[in-house]
């Protein structure tokens, strides 16, 4: 009982502050349609600015700078007004823009702001933790009830904020006039500017109050915890997501009740399960894909909302028309639609260089960054098969990587050599026969994956996915029988032909160039062939697809099936490449980075994929000399974040949109298309 | 480079301001670690140590020494494009540095390849002995310092009853292993073992587990940062139980992260401060004077690697111009060199034998903890 109670409590607790941050997703997702990854950011900012307040002075990059020193709840409100104000701001310059542009556009976006909010963070705030300063109320002794249910008197503050502060909320929702422009807004954009609401006076609102709760959310949890740091608003923003879709997104008790359900769901899984603390993210994750596997529309939400992804992912126009960086733009379009139209000639063209670079390259430093391009580059094609050809946005391929990793190193190492004794070198035929079979595992990875996902549009998708990646990971970090945990698997060997050892870098330059080029060459073949055309049709409109005959279910699973297959492929070389894989390898941030690769070369082409890996990968390389970089490390990774989205704001369409392969006909594009 | 160049100038150390001299030699140590990111301060902590050694070193005369400092963020996949730069440039003669044992086995192979000799500071796997001909590394293993924690544990100590918290990775739980099984041949009664994923910010329901036991003392197998949180959630949750950790936990954040909770854990490192010898005396003054701190054991430890970096140099060169091969040789031959850590001799493995000091956290800071076995 005791047990039980005090789980219980705990649950209540982290329930109050994955509630409080669901509100945030929910509010604005409401009202304009769109899943803001950066709330676990603003979190961050939140916990931070009440922190800084706090002090009385404070370290920012590397400055001291005097502080106030407030007492906690003044410094809460100045963090909530601070925080609100900022979210406003990235709503004005990353989100109203593309307010009528292609789906996919606001959701890369929201994913870029996420990555330069915590970045310039870490650069302000430096990287290690920031202690939470003391104040009076978290000098009281703990609050026990029956002897042994422990509450600090803060446990009951968070409790307590976050139940007053979602009632009145949902008071101003259904009362103020400004709630109900609100509503009105939410039920339909178009009548409510008809009717003479600011619509974009309303969506600035929910954006303030929705930063305001992710704010305070973020405070109360720094507090709990007794830290601040950039890194800290992920995870909980991953969970207030959850919790919102659990709920039903879009509903302001079901974020209330979402979030409950997961903070008690962890809580008691942790507790009971075996080793229940190490699989408790897992938990969650499973929760949310069982859910929306059942009732897609979470517990309290309308079923219509899943249909809210209407509409082309990529198409449309932006909402700049002039300006020289729209021209800029326009050139460069122009010259990468003309590379494309070149066909195979410019691949050819391409292949040619890059061996002729392979060849000459006399440093095997830059040898391996080559090679480092090309994987990403066969990666970053493989997400592009689903995202940029099929268009439904996908948070997950790394798990596919992971599988063709994890096979061949399994097999090579813990299986035949740990266990029976059998040396790499006389087995060197195995890595040829991994290729296709983690190909096919990873296959059967995706469309076992992509079943549950066909009756989800847009966002829930993207949800979805993300959710199986991280399942994935955390089953490799803690099956440690089958994968070794986080200890990894070493010594896996190099390519090996007919007893040649190929473990030079030039020698693995050239056998990943060889491998990219039938990725290619396969992924050229398939997009050309009826399969490629239903996807493109099912890109551009699924539901005008569906009702010209295409059965979208199943070229939806013949995309998931690609992309898996391409991501086992490259997985069985990367392993063999890098001779050491750890479940570090395949998380989140490596997803992201591949769909920011994807789009900074050109959704829906074929060569796009490798020149955003030349350009990312080079960059990072050459970053690592400069002197602010070195002293701002962190900045490489803000600067890519702003990068795409001006990219995202001046061209929403993707940078090569013309050279994508589309349903018309080259000449009929200047008449039909926008 | 510039990083160094930059750091050199600010604390006063005129490490690299001296291209002009004619020297008969140059060394070029490349040194890595995650000197950024979550886990920075080891790595910094260590190229403090590490530049005072090498600013002794070139003060000497002979053969001048400078660092190329490159970070590799925590990650595995940088490691190997590192260890492969450091290959390429033919100036490098050795390697130092490296926070991650991860990281270090995945570059160990292009290392071997290219014959650049290693010797790495903060690396504790065992995977790692004998990895390499090429691979040295001045710091006991996790399965040594952990056994001699467990011993401490059950018979200096007397704990009868122990629960064991570990992160979830080679280190914790190499460490979590080695100490169970000592304190339980000693015999203390592992009442439980729980893993956490490194970066938990919640440990409330894995302490409600734990607080359900009683243990006496509950050892926290991981880094100051989950120490200092499992530390203030167990005595919010009224656990009042001896709290044991280890040398990850050594590190000044921890009372910054956990302040009164953390008062009375007991870690282990070593090299601590508070027992100075006229050896580490020196060491200790030039320590503070250069960056108003007291040094941590990293910082030992990246000190006494530099001086082992010089016996094995002189040595070297007694036979001719010293290559990356030479200097590798020198490295297995190297007897007893004194440092602030005790005497530095490897093993065949890469390993060496040395002493451990229990340190327990007093009003804010590390000292000799008041039972040593």
């Amino acid at each position: 009982m005791d047990y039980l109670g005090q789980l219980l409590a705990n649950g209540l607790v982290l329930g109050a502050v994955y509630a409080l941050t669901a509100v945030a997703f929910t509010l604005v997702y409401g009202v304009v349609r769109l899943v803001n990854f950066a709330f676990g950011e603003l979190f961050m900012l939140g916990a931070f600015l009440t922190t800084s307040l706090m002090l009385p002075e404070v370290r920012l990059a590397g400055v001291i700078v005097p502080m106030p020193g407030f007492p906690l709840p003044v410094a809460a409100l100045g963090a909530i007004v601070l925080t609100a104000l900022i979210g406003v701001l990235v709503d004005r310059i990353a989100y109203r823009p593309l307010r009528n542009a292609p789906r996919l556009a606001p959701l890369i976006t929201s994913i870029a702001v996420s990555v330069v909010l915590q970045s310039l963070a870490q650069t302000l705030w430096g990287a290690e933790e920031l202690r939470f300063p003391e104040f009076y109320l978290a000098t009281l002794p703990p609050v026990v009830l029956f002897d042994s249910i422990y509450l600090s008197v803060m446990d009951l503050v968070v409790m307590a904020s976050a139940v007053i502060a979602m009632a009145g909320l949902s008071l101003f929702i259904a009362r103020s006039s400004l709630g109900r422009a609100m509503r009105a807004s939410a039920e339909d954009q178009t009548a409510a500017l008809l009717v003479g609401i600011p619509v974009n006076r309303v969506v600035a609102a929910a954006f303030a109050i929705g930063s305001g709760f992710a704010a305070l959310a973020g405070l109360l949890y720094a507090q709990t915890y007794g830290f601040a740091h950039s890194s800290m608003g992920f995870l909980p923003g991953l969970k207030a997501l959850t919790a919102a879709v659990l709920g039903g997104i879009g509903s302001i008790p079901g974020a209330a009740l979402g979030g409950l359900i997961l903070g008690l769901v962890e809580a008691l899984g942790s507790g009971y399960l075996p080793n229940g603390t190490a699989w408790k993210d897992a938990i969650s994750f499973v929760l949310l894909v069982g859910l929306l596997y059942l009732r897609p529309q979470g517990l309290l939400g309308k079923p219509e909302l899943n249909s809210a992804g209407r509409g082309s992912l990529l198409g449309g126009a932006s909402e700049f028309a002039g300006g020289w960086l729209h021209t800029l733009f326009g050139r460069l379009d122009g010259g990468l639609a003309r590379l494309a139209a070149a066909g195979p000639g410019a691949a050819l063209a391409f292949l040619a260089i890059a061996a002729v670079l392979g060849a000459l390259m006399p440093s095997d430093y830059w040898l391996r960054i080559l090679t480092m391009v090309v994987i990403y580059g066969m990666l970053a094609s493989g997400l592009n098969v689903i995202v940029g050809f099929a268009g439904l946005l996908d948070l997950g391929f790394v798990a596919f990587w992971a599988v063709g990793s994890y096979l061949t190193s399994i097999l090579f190492v813990l299986v035949l050599k740990d266990s029976f004794g059998v040396a790499p070198d006389d087995i060197w035929w195995l890595l040829y026969l991994n290729l296709p079979l983690a190909g096919l595992l990873a296959a059967g990875f995706a469309v076992l994956l992509g079943t549950p996902t066909l009756r989800l549009r847009g966002d829930y998708l993207a949800i979805m996915t993300l959710g199986f990646g991280e399942i994935i990971r955390v089953v490799a970090i803690n099956w440690i029988g089958l994968t070794n945990g986080p200890m990894g698997i070493r010594d896996i060997p190099a390519p090996d032909l007919f007893g040649i050892p190929l473990g030079s870098p030039r020698a693995q330059f050239f056998f990943a160039l060889v491998l990219a080029a039938l990725v290619v060459f396969a992924i050229a073949r398939i997009v050309r062939s009826y399969v490629g055309r239903a996807w493109v049709a099912i890109r551009e409109d699924e539901e005008a697809a569906e009702a010209m005959g295409v059965p979208t279910a199943r070229y939806k699973l013949y995309a998931y099936a690609a992309s898996g297959f391409v991501g086992g492929f490259v997985g069985v070389f990367y392993a063999h490449y890098q001779q050491y894989i750890s479940p570090l390898n395949f998380s989140l941030f490596e997803n992201i980075l591949l769909l920011m690769l994807v789009v900074l070369g050109g959704l829906g082409t074929f060569l796009g994929p490798f020149i955003g890996a030349l350009i990312w990968i080079v960059f990072l390389q050459l970053a690592l000399d400069l002197p602010f970089v070195q002293a701002y490390p962190e900045t490489r990774f803000a600067l890519l974040g702003v990068v795409l989205i001006v990219l995202m704001v001046f061209r929403p369409q993707g940078l090569a949109a013309s050279a994508r392969v589309s349903l018309i006909m080259p000449g009929s594009r200047a008449k039909g298309a926008a | 480079m510039t990083i160094n160049r930059l750091a050199a100038a600010v604390l006063g150390i005129g490490l690299l301001a001296s291209p002009t001299l004619s020297r008969a030699d140059e060394i070029t140590i490349g040194f890595t670690a995650a000197l950024s990111g979550d886990f920075a301060a080891f790595g910094l902590n260590m190229r403090k140590g590490l530049n005072l050694a090498v600013a002794e070193l070139n003060k000497k005369g002979g053969t001048t020494y400078k660092i190329d400092a490159v970070d590799d963020r925590g990650e595995a996949r940088e490691g190997v494009l590192i260890a492969q730069r450091f290959c390429s440039d033919a100036t490098v003669d050795v390697v130092m540095g490296y926070s991650f044992s991860s990281i270090a086995l995945a570059a160990m192979p292009v290392y071997t390849q290219c014959k650049l000799p290693v010797l790495a500071s903060a690396v504790t796997s065992p995977a790692l002995s004998n990895v390499s001909p090429y691979f040295r590394r001045n710091v006991l293993t996790d399965a040594v310092q952990g056994s001699m924690m467990g011993a401490y544990a059950a018979k200096t100590l007397g704990l009868k009853s122990i629960y064991v918290l570990n992160q979830q990775d080679d280190y914790g739980i190499g460490v979590a292993k080695a100490f169970s099984d000592a304190a339980a041949k000693d015999g203390a009664k592992i009442l439980g073992t729980e893993s956490y994923l490194l970066g938990t910010k919640d440990f409330r329901t894995l302490l409600t587990k734990v607080r359900a036991a009683k243990p006496d003392a509950i050892f926290i197998g991981g880094f100051y940062t989950e120490a200092a949180k499992i530390a203030e959630q167990a005595r919010a949750l009224g656990i009042q139980a001896q709290l044991l950790s280890t040398d990850g936990a050594l590190n000044v954040e921890l009372m910054k992260l956990g302040r009164g909770a953390v008062e009375g854990m007991i870690v282990y490192g070593m090299f601590d401060p508070a027992v100075a010898t006229p050896a580490t005396e020196t060491f200790l003054g030039a320590y503070k004077a250069a960056y108003k701190e007291d040094p941590s054991a990293w910082a030992a430890l990246g000190y006494d690697a530099g001086l082992a970096l010089g016996a094995a140099v002189d040595l070297a060169a007694k036979d001719g111009p010293v290559t990356r091969d030479s200097l590798n040789a020198a490295f297995g031959k190297l007897k007893g060199v004194p440092g602030v850590t005790g005497p530095t001799t490897f093993d065949p493995s890469g390993d060496r034998a040395g002493a451990l000091y229990f340190l327990a956290v007093k009003d804010g800071k590390f000292g000799l903890a008041p039972k040593q076995p």
